[in-house]
């Protein structure tokens, strides 16, 4: 008797829980495998809350290709080499740093911000759309360490291009641009999967 | 308005169609269907397993890819200048393939050549490319390909013992005592490089030799006819045939868009000269003995022997009734007697077309069909004939920018081989050309074994390696640095897009080290343009050399010719008739080289072997072609196997019945049947070359006798029947000019579906049937640019090969005699897309600018959209088919997704470059332009077949195109909507072509529903 009461619990609360999983999942309540907020430690504890934030040096500077490529590309080490030769050169990681470009041995680094391989994503379209880093990558320059900030599904690309959560535009604006289609950012499958 | 089946076309596709045999419709009947488990049902899973397996593995990965594979990134430690991640970059260079030199721009990404272009400065070809230009790409990542050094130890009789690796230093230390001895000889092959050239003349000066060239397929016969006939003063270059200021071409067995010398310069001006908008097209008259591609482009076409193409070329002589002495000699030939009816016919209406056009007309007669014992006598006949015409000087230019890369000649072998009786060879450098493969000569290889030592200088231990002591690989031409002359006066740099994969080093860097040189061979390449820009400063526009040749590797081209000018007539013709009569019987065999493999340099090369013959669609396999009436005489059934033995050997083949075959010539294409070259062409056909005698192709009397045995050839077609549906439209010019939508049967549409809006651009293309020669370029140029897998032979079979462009042909007409189309069929990328209302998982959609994408990662694999596609476009990945490893892999174009295993894939109109292109425009704040964007197929077409556009903006190519009357939907009854268009084929032919359709249909006239029932059983209505 006890067993089958028992039984009957368990299989209840399974029921329940899937039934609470499905509703957390179908409404954007739940999310799995989107790596928001991963933070891997990486080899050179670099840190964007100094370069970025304290010392204020543009995103451009090291991320160069921003603007002209579909990556943003993680800077080479001579640009690290570029301040390094000279700044900083007593501190334990710097040496290291050095060594490792003197020996001609690039780091690897850890790859925060992960796209799949079957989403194409143009940096430069959209540094040319007046989107900021921060948009998608978040507040940087104050990580000491830095973390994926966005989700990167589907559903978050989509309402953005679909200008759901520009606050700036009127809802009329927004149904204008969605009647023009042209101006709205494009929403087709072969924009990002091909 | 009468229902009548007498004024229908027939169309069919292969023998068995024309016929209705059952094996034919068995096959019509699995037409894609192609299911997993109807071949191989006894040992795979069955469906169900199948699932449930599926469904297990569902259940385990969802729970398993929670924690994300960890990535990392590499950046370099000194960024190259230049090199930006993500972006391409684009070099100038050329390649050069058995004497042929291409123009090339090499796209790279992050340092790996990706896709080959033509060169947009290269004359006459520009940006086209032919379908072996663009497999070179593939044959650098050749994983099959030597990657250091290696000594073969031979036994007495000269076969391999044994191999073993060594290495530059060993090489350099062993061979400079070699040297030391003298009697250093080097063969080559047509060699275009004046670099390389000088390298290896003082290097066998140096060593007391001599330096040969020879090619199995080389020129020197044909420059030594402009001599026979024009005297000695005459030059010994190739001419070039200006078909853009040409009329009629009467072709005597010459594939000229196919094999010739710069034949897609050939191909460039025929397709220029057959797009009837711009006038008349040329009319081709071919007489041939073999069903070749140039032949399925002809406007009149004949079958007959080569045996018979000196008396052809006697009988239009006596026609033109000359007075002078050769011409009367010629007249009274005895073979002009054995010509029958038909072919006299066909005679007098070449003829009567020369006549009118004197001074705009073309003869040639130099191709592989016409390389019988008459050879020379052929030869004089053509440049009698272009000579009385006054075409020579005008539609042949032969010495304003003539050919100067084919410089082999044909009698270096034996001259070779006399040195080496003689016993001065003592070691010999074979280079990059595979003697054993394309003369596998008893004599040849007895001659060889008799020299002290053999270095081979090649990519891999094939026929000619595994007999020389050393095989010492070269660079690719990817690698390396080099320079041609391909006309007269135009020079190409080759600079290496790829640092040397493996331990490879320049033939001639080599040859430089042993002459005790510091140089590589860059020094001695950039010295040799230093010299050349020296003599011509003053054309070059450039201060200094530096800049000069900065610019030069920008461009890649410098043109020195005087090759705008109009060509100069200078010589007469002196030359007397020596021919002489003997009647053939029995099978006569034509070896030729197949627009996909040529010579069989890159039988390697997968996307080669799967490249389907433009003509007889067969892929993975050579195979004896044989006449219809042959096989029926004989009792040969498609696929037999049998021996076909020459005077000195014999070869196995299967037997292919081809349609328009002269009834008692066999024809086996070369470039099959190697030994040892790789994991793609091992064991696969036979090689033609055995069966060459004396640089004879054709006209050699054979045995053909059948083994009872059967094999199997992948033939692409008998899917994608027609059923009789009018897909391909035709029209004479005649007709044409009359009405321009002559042959097109048009119908009225209505739709229950609101339309789709596209308010930016709606991407579209144009396919003009015209001007398509069916060279199958756009299928090699689209495999490289999408990632397009190979599937394999045992696949193809099974109707799952994975090309995006397919070029369907259709043969019309007298199966002895066909007229044949080719039809370049792609997504059409329709508004009403059917493939998109099936999809229940929303994997293909609509885009917004017409685009019918795909979703990858979305596909399930239903295969729904493929059953409900009308086109039947769509593929499927059964297998995990690119899971390839490297090398191999480094030739993917990142810019497109691998897909995976059950996975629809199709033609996407390149939206890769579409989307790179409207990203680049948006960067510069301005539109994309008309023709900016150009999809790998059209790019490569060599003859501007495909046009590719914004159908929103009138100024458009496509759109203009668009509205010509010409322009026509493919099955426009169904009402799809494609974004696809196809023009009518025009003819320029005295005959009927159009039949009674004159761009009227169903909306038109009072044709009643009730008849478009019949639609489905074939097209049978006829409107007057």
């Amino acid at each position: 008797m006890i067993k089958k009461i028992i039984g009957g619990v368990v299989g209840l609360g399974l029921i329940l829980g899937l039934v609470v999983f499905i509703y957390l999942l179908t409404n954007n309540k739940l999310s799995i495998g989107y790596n928001k907020g991963y933070e891997p430690t990486q080899p050179i504890p670099f840190s964007h809350k100094l370069h970025a934030g304290e010392y204020g040096i543009d995103c451009k500077y090291c991320h160069t290709s921003v603007e002209v490529s579909r990556h943003s590309s993680v800077p080479s080490m001579n640009i690290c080499m570029n301040c390094h030769l000279s700044v900083g050169v007593a501190k334990e990681w710097i040496q290291k740093l050095q060594k490792r470009y003197a020996d001609k041995d690039p780091i690897a680094w850890q790859k925060v911000t992960l796209l799949p391989d079957h989403v194409k994503f143009n940096h430069a379209a959209h540094i040319k759309a007046g989107k900021d880093c921060n948009t998608c990558h978040g507040p940087i320059e104050q990580m000491e360490k830095v973390y994926q900030y966005s989700d990167l599904s589907m559903g978050w690309c989509i309402n953005c291009h679909r200008g759901d959560y520009d606050e700036t535009l009127s809802s009329e604006d927004l149904k204008k641009l969605k009647d023009g289609g042209h101006t709205q950012a494009p929403i087709n499958c072969s924009t990002c999967h091909y | 308005m009468s229902e009548t089946t007498k004024n229908t076309k027939k169309y069919w596709k292969s023998l068995d169609q024309w016929t209705g045999s059952d094996e034919f419709k068995a096959l019509a009947e699995k037409e894609f269907i192609s299911s997993p488990l109807s071949e191989e049902s006894q040992d795979g899973w069955a469906r169900r397993d199948f699932l449930k397996l599926m469904g297990a593995s569902l259940a385990l990965g969802s729970f398993g890819c929670i924690r994300r594979p960890a990535q990392k990134i590499v950046p370099f430690v000194n960024r190259p200048e230049g090199l930006v991640h993500g972006v391409a970059n684009y070099y100038a260079s050329s390649l050069v393939e058995s004497g042929e030199v291409s123009g090339l721009v090499v796209k790279t990404r992050e340092g790996k050549p990706i896709k080959l272009e033509g060169n947009e400065f290269f004359p006459e070809v520009g940006e086209a490319l032919s379908a072996r230009g663009q497999a070179q790409l593939l044959s650098l990542y050749d994983p099959d390909r030597l990657k250091a050094p290696i000594q073969n130890l031979l036994n007495e009789k000269r076969t391999n013992k044994d191999t073993i690796s060594t290495t530059w230093e060993k090489v350099d230390q062993e061979l400079s005592k070699k040297l030391a001895k003298g009697g250093v000889y080097v063969l080559s092959g047509d060699n275009p490089s004046q670099a390389s050239q000088d390298v290896i003349e003082s290097f066998v000066k140096k060593n007391g030799g001599k330096y040969y060239k020879w090619s199995c397929a080389g020129y020197s016969k044909l420059k030594k006819s402009f001599q026979d006939a024009y005297g000695s003063s005459a030059g010994k270059s190739l001419p070039r045939y200006r078909i853009e200021s040409a009329n009629v071409i009467l072709s005597i067995g010459t594939d000229f868009l196919n094999e010739a010398y710069g034949a897609l310069a050939l191909e460039r001006a025929w397709g220029k000269r057959r797009n009837p908008s711009n006038g008349e097209p040329v009319r081709l008259y071919q007489a041939e003995s073999m069903m070749s591609l140039t032949g399925t482009n002809a406007d009149e076409r004949l079958p007959i022997a080569s045996s018979k193409y000196l008396s052809l070329l006697c009988a239009v002589i006596s026609k033109l009734n000359d007075g002078s002495g050769y011409a009367s000699k010629a007249s009274s030939f005895a073979g002009i007697k054995s010509l029958t009816e038909s072919e006299m016919a066909f005679v007098n209406e070449v003829s009567a077309q020369l006549k009118v056009n004197k001074g705009k007309s073309i003869v040639m007669g130099f191709g592989h069909g016409a390389q019988n014992a008459d050879y020379s006598e052929i030869q004089k006949a053509v440049h009698y004939l272009n000579s009385y015409l006054g075409n020579d000087g005008k539609t042949i230019d032969y010495s304003q920018a003539p050919y100067v890369s084919y410089n082999s000649e044909e009698n270096a072998l034996n001259d070779l081989i006399n040195e080496i009786n003689s016993g001065r060879v003592k070691t010999l450098f074979i280079y990059d050309t595979n003697i054993f493969y394309t003369h596998p000569n008893q004599m040849l290889k007895a001659a060889l074994n008799k020299v002290g030592t053999v270095v081979y200088i090649g990519d891999r231990n094939d026929e000619t390696g595994s007999s020389s002591h050393y095989v010492l690989p070269d660079d690719h031409a990817l690698e390396k640095w080099n320079e041609f002359e391909s006309l007269k006066g135009i020079y190409t740099i080759a600079q290496p897009t790829i640092e040397p994969l493996y331990d490879s080093r320049a033939f001639e860097t080599s040859l430089l080290k042993w002459m005790g040189s510091e140089e590589t061979f860059y020094d001695f390449v950039k010295k040799t343009w230093e010299k050349r820009y020296n003599s011509n400063k003053s054309k070059s526009g450039y201060n200094s050399f530096d800049e000069f040749w900065v610019g030069l590797l920008q461009k890649g081209v410098w043109d020195l010719s005087s090759f705008k000018n109009s060509a100069k007539a200078s010589r007469s013709f002196t030359g007397s008739f020596n021919g002489s009569y003997k009647k053939t019987e029995g099978p006569r065999l034509t070896v030729y080289k197949s627009s996909a493999l040529g010579e069989g340099k890159l039988s390697n090369v997968s996307w080669l072997q799967e490249l389907p013959d433009p003509v007889t669609k067969i892929v993975w396999d050579n195979y004896l072609s044989v006449s219809i009436d042959y096989a029926q005489e004989h009792g040969l059934k498609e696929g037999d196997v049998v021996n076909v033995k020459g005077s000195t050997t014999a070869i196995t083949l299967p037997v292919h019945i081809q349609p328009g075959q002269e009834k008692n010539t066999v024809s086996v294409a070369m470039g099959y049947g190697r030994k040892g070259a790789g994991k793609v062409c091992e064991d696969i056909g036979a090689n033609a070359c055995a069966m060459v005698i004396n640089h004879m192709h054709a006209n050699l009397p054979v045995i053909v006798e059948k083994t009872g045995k059967k094999h199997q050839l992948a033939n692409v077609q008998g899917h994608h029947t027609m059923e009789g549906r009018a897909i391909v439209n035709e029209a004479s010019y005649k007709e044409y000019k009359k009405d321009p939508s002559a042959g097109i049967h048009r119908h009225k549409v209505i739709s229950l579906w609101s339309k789709h809006k596209y308010p930016g651009h709606k991407w579209g293309m144009s396919v003009d049937l015209s001007t398509c020669t069916g060279c199958s370029a756009c299928v090699v140029a689209c495999q490289a640019e999408n990632n397009i897998p190979v599937v394999g032979k045992k696949h193809v079979l099974n109707g799952r090969e994975m090309h995006w462009i397919r070029i369907d042909r259709y043969y019309e007409g007298d199966p002895k005699n066909p007229r044949t189309v080719h039809q370049p069929v792609m997504c059409q990328h329709c508004d009403n897309a059917p493939c998109e209302t099936v999809c229940p998982v929303l994997a293909t959609v609509h885009g917004s600018e017409g685009t019918n994408d795909m979703a990858y990662n979305r596909c399930v694999g239903t295969r729904y959209c493929s059953n409900n596609c009308p086109y039947k476009v769509r593929r499927f990945n059964w297998f995990n088919y690119s899971k390839i490893d490297s090398p191999l892999k480094m030739a993917l174009n990142p810019e497109v997704t691998v897909r995976s295993r059950g996975v629809m894939e199709k033609c996407t109109f390149c939206i890769q470059k579409i989307n790179q292109a409207k990203s680049t425009a948006n960067l510069q704040d301005r539109k994309v332009r008309d023709g900016e964007i150009k999809p790998a197929c059209q790019q490569t077409c060599p003859t501007n077949a495909i046009e590719f556009g914004d159908m929103n903006n009138p100024e458009s190519q496509v759109s203009k195109r668009f509205k010509e009357k010409r322009t026509y939907v493919l099955l426009e009854e169904i009402n799809v909507g494609p974004a696809v268009r196809y023009m009518t084929k025009i003819w320029n032919t005295d005959k009927e072509v159009a039949g009674h359709h004159h761009g009227k249909g169903h909306g038109d006239d009072k044709h009643k529903d009730d008849k478009h029932k019949n639609h489905d059983e074939g097209h049978k209505e006829v409107h007057s």
